[in-house]
């Protein structure tokens, strides 16, 4: 709609997108504006466009936050989560969407029922516990690793549109089932592979509810723990607390940047195809 | 394949089956059963222990005894807690999910119409701009909320006082009356550009042949979207609802990380987790219980998951009836 | 969607076969598997006290931020390492509002070597066994995991007398390093002087103290780190304590019990000040971080300022020019025994060590460190908030020791005593909160609020009783 010339509606349709422009881009422009502040020019003056462009803040709050510790933890949970995530879904999805076992369509709706079911929270903190694995780097991970619902639906979909002849053809050349699915399925699937990465990366990244129940020394903290540790801590300081912020917000914010149609394309056609 | 078919005794092979055999089932199997096993260790079996918890006073202390304790802890719930508060609680529930469903979705819908139209400029620059919250995350999410909301001198206290002339504005976050709204709003700022994409992919769908022959026959934008636009996406409209009721209904990371469930903010899934791991909101009158109370944490939790439940099926058949309603 | 309906059916399936399982389990209890680290002398096994390269072990210590403590123990970091080489210390800090939280989680994970608490109040008791739950400290004692430290040596150091006040079943489990009195008032001295007026001894004179400076009106009156709620709350039982002393306990049993109502005049009395202490505060004060608001006072603007004495570190921190005092807030009548008003205290800072500590010996030689006469004396005075609970420690810091005509009579603060039932409501829980009263923007008086957590006690009483029969 919109394609004919009614001025009025156009007006309309621009106001409301500015509007709303405003409504996303000032908090994060007042965030930037309040890190480049001194906290006495932020006391006296909090609304005001800088002008000492202390840029100093983001040094200070990487070493008070201890973020160089944190982003190390953060950094590692994210790969291996993510890496391991991936793999296991698209071993899953992929037999089912190719009905190569028997019970696929039981296994299927067994999987998408995670979209549904309560967290068990407790359960698994009972488990974790009682496994050694509290407080430790590989109980977090294990807890943060998940055959997501969303990517099994999302790879079962996507196998589909992959020839099955291509599967026959390497299984009479004699090909073997994991070098199969690594050197033949990967690289085809491989901007589903990099849409559902990025999800889970993010989801990873910005867990903050594991991260609280999870991790209790400082020495297995992830970033975004760390981001609402030093916010507590140094609450009175918004200068600091607008700089931690932008430091734990830049590995998103870039990887935003380069992967925006991955992720849009991820998130539309999980929506679509429900 | 036809020749298998005429002759069953040499292959056991269902005739149904119109594919030759291509991986040995055992390795595929094997292969599946990592995911598999975690899923079931990680998922399936504590959502199903949580119900088992539920009848036990097990707590988060390591070591401590426990023991089956029959219905208690759904008696403590429904009984021992102050009734106002607990109604409180679960009304907060429901608005929390109710104002976020509904809000968030109309403004999805609205700003998805919005720059679905060719002509706008800058309509890509926006969509990623209303986007970008959802990856920002709750930590950083709410850090930047509280500093816009911080007294005195937050932007929005600021303008109250400045631009409205309000003599002593309210601090929001930590009011009784205006800490929830505020809790609600960084929800829906955070989400909105979620369901807005899902609308989009599904406008996107929608033939442009349809709506040139609707502006011929003379129909205005209103009718189109409600014409064409609203039936054409209805199933996008569906799981967008379904998805806000189940995440808002879930969700507590906001709460948590923005007032800790301070000033009447707690919701359902917010009291889980703070009766199980400790902190503010773990009764339905904002206080706090002492130990890990995680046995009485977890019949909240299927207190929770029954309502959801229900909620999704309500919202399903009513979903239904307005899509054979258009 | 078109498979909810199918997940749906199955989700239904799951729930009623794990409701049948856990009905049919029967009623046998079990003791749940002992926690991680029951071996917990292998360094290997616990990731948070590992061995430096000299092969010392550290000492993991838990406390929550208060720079003054952290940053004090972290200086005594090396000198510790020398006195003891086969140890080394490590100081692990999180923000207050977490710390109980922290402690659980880290004594279950087995990882801590001290832990910080602070007074052990309010046990379950047999009186009261019906209407509370047992606080975490008590289940961690009673679970066994916590040290008993009563015979060590290095209690013989302290007043035995003092410490014991802190005890459960006549047992020592936590080693207190110091009180501090919070019933009081930061106040400006240079202000006071300015407008010419003195410590008050009366809450009328307080008033009157209030009421001069508001007349003036260049200054803010009165403050406080109102956004977190507790900084408020401790106002409230600062007037309880400053009325009625150790007395306080027997109206927190009767509050309990519903021998005495919230509406009875002595009670009422209290939330009569409450709402005239409000009606002081500076406009906006509901806003004001308990982090930001020694800072506040410190710029030197605001004639009083309400917070414990631990925050004298923080204000000097942020303007090393201010000349301030402390003085507790008084009672509406003068008191029998003739004294000035007196300090409400609290044990502060404790440590104590979970029984399942990875390096227990390390933890027991640290509290033999800072137990020396020299040590634990220096550490008063760098911490400067904190009374002494050794005898015979000389303590160089002026505000300190400005305390000390306070400290004659001192008693335990209401804190200590102040129930809340089982099940109550809001006004039950956060009873004595300054937050619902009008004259700080919430929507009852004084009298109203004394009424609705009248209601709130019963209806909670009323519910444990038909949940009992």
């Amino acid at each position: 709609m919109g394609n004919i010339k009614n001025i009025p509606f156009r007006i309309f349709c621009y106001v409301l997108m500015i509007v709303f422009l405003f409504i996303y881009l000032f908090p994060l422009f007042f965030v930037a504006n309040t890190s480049l502040k001194t906290a006495q020019d932020y006391l006296l003056h909090p609304t005001s466009l800088t002008t000492t462009w202390s840029f100093g803040n983001y040094a200070v709050a990487w070493n008070k936050a201890n973020f160089g510790a944190y982003i190390g933890n953060s950094v590692l949970y994210t790969a291996v989560c993510t890496v391991a995530s991936l793999l296991l879904s698209l071993l899953i999805a992929f037999p089912i969407s190719r009905k190569y076992i028997p019970f696929s369509g039981f296994l299927y709706i067994l999987f998408l029922c995670g979209l549904f079911l309560p967290s068990g929270l407790i359960p698994t903190f009972q488990m974790v516990l009682n496994m050694g694995l509290y407080d430790t780097k590989l109980g977090y991970m294990l807890v943060m690793t998940g055959v997501n619902a969303t990517s099994v639906f999302f790879f079962t979909g996507y196998f589909k549109s992959i020839p099955r002849e291509l599967d026959e053809a390497a299984s009479i050349d004699g090909c073997g089932y994991l070098r199969y699915i690594f050197s033949c399925i990967i690289p085809l699937a491989q901007p589903a592979m990099v849409s559902m990465g990025m999800l889970s990366m993010i989801g990873v990244w910005n867990d903050i509810v594991s991260s609280t129940i999870y991790l209790t020394s400082e020495a297995n903290y992830n970033i975004t723990r760390g981001l609402f540790v030093f916010t507590g801590q140094y609450s009175n300081d918004w200068t600091l607390t607008a700089a931690g912020l932008f430091i734990v917000a830049a590995p998103l914010i870039i990887t935003y940047i380069f992967g925006q149609r991955y992720i849009v394309d991820g998130v539309m056609a999980g929506g679509l195809k429900g | 394949m036809e020749g298998n078919a005429k002759s069953p005794a040499a292959s056991p092979m269902p005739k149904r089956r119109r594919h030759i055999r291509t991986f040995p089932v055992w390795v595929v199997f094997l292969c599946m059963l990592p995911g598999i096993l975690h899923y079931t260790i990680f998922r399936l079996f504590p959502s199903t222990m949580t119900a088992v918890l539920s009848f036990t006073d097990i707590s988060g202390i390591p070591g401590s005894s426990w023991q089956w304790i029959g219905w208690a802890n759904y008696k403590e719930f429904f009984i021992l807690q102050n009734i106002r508060d607990l109604k409180a609680a679960l009304g907060r529930t429901a608005i929390y999910s109710l104002s976020v469903t509904l809000i968030q979705n109309a403004l999805a819908l609205l700003m998805a119409v919005i720059l679905n139209g060719k002509f706008l400029k800058g309509r890509n620059f926006a969509r990623a701009v209303y986007f970008m919250p959802v990856i920002l995350g709750a930590a950083v999410v709410s850090t930047i909320w509280k500093l816009i909301f911080s007294t005195p001198t937050g932007p929005i206290y600021l303008f109250m006082k400045n631009v409205l002339g309000m003599e002593n504005p309210p601090a929001i976050l930590s009011s009784y009356s205006y800490a929830f709204p505020a809790v609600i709003a960084a929800q829906i700022w955070q989400n909105m550009g979620y369901s807005m994409v899902i609308f989009l992919a599904a406008l996107q769908n929608i033939s442009a042949d349809l709506y040139e022959a609707a502006y011929i026959d003379g129909a205005n934008e209103w009718q189109v979207f409600w014409k064409i636009t609203l039936p054409l996406i209805w199933s996008a409209v569906t799981v967008n609802t379904l998805l806000a009721i189940i995440g808002s209904l879930q969700s507590f990371e906001l709460i948590m990380t923005i007032t800790r469930g301070n000033f009447n903010t707690s919701t359902l899934g917010m009291m889980v987790f703070a009766t199980a791991f400790g902190g503010n909101g773990a009764t339905a009158s904002g206080g706090t219980v002492a130990g890990m109370r995680q046995g009485y944490a977890a019949a909240e939790s299927m207190v929770l998951f029954v309502g959801v439940l229900v909620v999704t099926v309500i919202s399903q058949a009513i979903m239904k009836r307005m899509e054979a309603d258009q | 969607m078109k498979h909810l309906r199918k997940i749906l059916c199955m989700l239904m399936a799951v729930v009623m076969v794990a409701a049948l399982t856990a009905c049919s389990g029967g009623t046998t209890g079990g003791k749940a598997t002992p926690a991680p680290g029951a071996d917990a002398n292998d360094p290997a096994q616990t990731n948070g006290s590992g061995s430096d390269a000299s092969g010392a072990k550290s000492v993991e210590v838990l406390t929550w931020s208060n720079a003054a403590t952290v940053e004090y123990l972290k200086s005594i970091a090396d000198a510790f390492h020398t006195a003891y080489p086969d140890y080394t210390l490590s100081v692990n800090e999180v923000p207050s509002a977490e710390i109980d939280q922290v402690i659980q989680t880290r004594i279950s994970a087995a990882n801590v070597d001290i832990v910080s608490f602070q007074t052990f109040s309010k046990p379950q008791q047999d009186w009261n066994k019906a209407s509370i739950d047992k606080p975490a400290w008590q289940q961690y004692i009673d679970e066994g995991l916590l040290l008993d430290l009563t015979d060590k040596d290095f209690v013989k150091n302290y007043n035995l007398d003092t410490l014991m006040g802190n005890a459960y079943n006549d047992r020592l489990y936590s080693l207190n390093m110091g009180t501090v009195a919070y019933n009081g008032l930061f106040y400006n001295k240079a202000i006071f002087t300015e407008l010419g007026l003195t410590v008050p001894k009366t809450w009328d004179e307080f008033i009157a103290v209030c009421e001069a400076v508001k007349a003036d009106g260049k200054y803010s009156v009165l403050s406080a780190g109102a956004a977190d709620q507790w900084p408020l709350n401790m106002f409230a039982n600062a007037i309880l304590s400053g009325n009625y002393g150790d007395d306080v306990e027997q109206i927190g049993m009767k509050l309990l019990t519903g021998e005495m109502k919230h509406t009875d005049p002595e009670i009422m009395l209290v939330y009569n000040c409450m709402e005239q202490f409000a009606s002081y505060l500076e406009p906006g004060v509901t806003g004001i971080a308990y982090s930001d608001a020694p800072g506040r006072f410190a710029a030197g603007n605001m004639a009083m300022y309400a917070d414990g004495s631990w925050s004298a570190p923080d204000i000097l921190k942020a303007n090393p020019d201010i000349e301030f005092g402390y003085f507790p807030l008084p009672g509406v009548a003068a008191r029998a025994d003739g004294l000035d008003p007196q300090y409400a205290i609290k044990y502060d800072l404790s440590f104590a060590v979970p029984s399942n500590a990875p390096n227990q010996d390390g933890a027991l030689m640290f509290l033999t460190y800072i137990s020396q006469k020299d040590v634990y004396t220096a550490f008063l005075n760098k911490v400067a908030g904190f009374s002494s609970t050794q005898d015979g420690v000389t303590l160089e810091n002026d505000f300190l020791n400005s305390l000390m005509p306070g400290l004659q009579k001192p008693c335990l603060n209401a804190e200590m005593y102040i129930y809340s039932p089982k099940g109550v409501g809001e006004y039950g829980s956060g009873q004595f909160s300054f937050l619902y009263l009008k004259t700080l923007g919430g929507p009852l008086t004084a009298a109203e609020l004394a009424q609705k957590a009248d209601e709130d006690f019963d209806t909670a009483r009323k519910a444990l009783e038909s949940l009992n029969n």
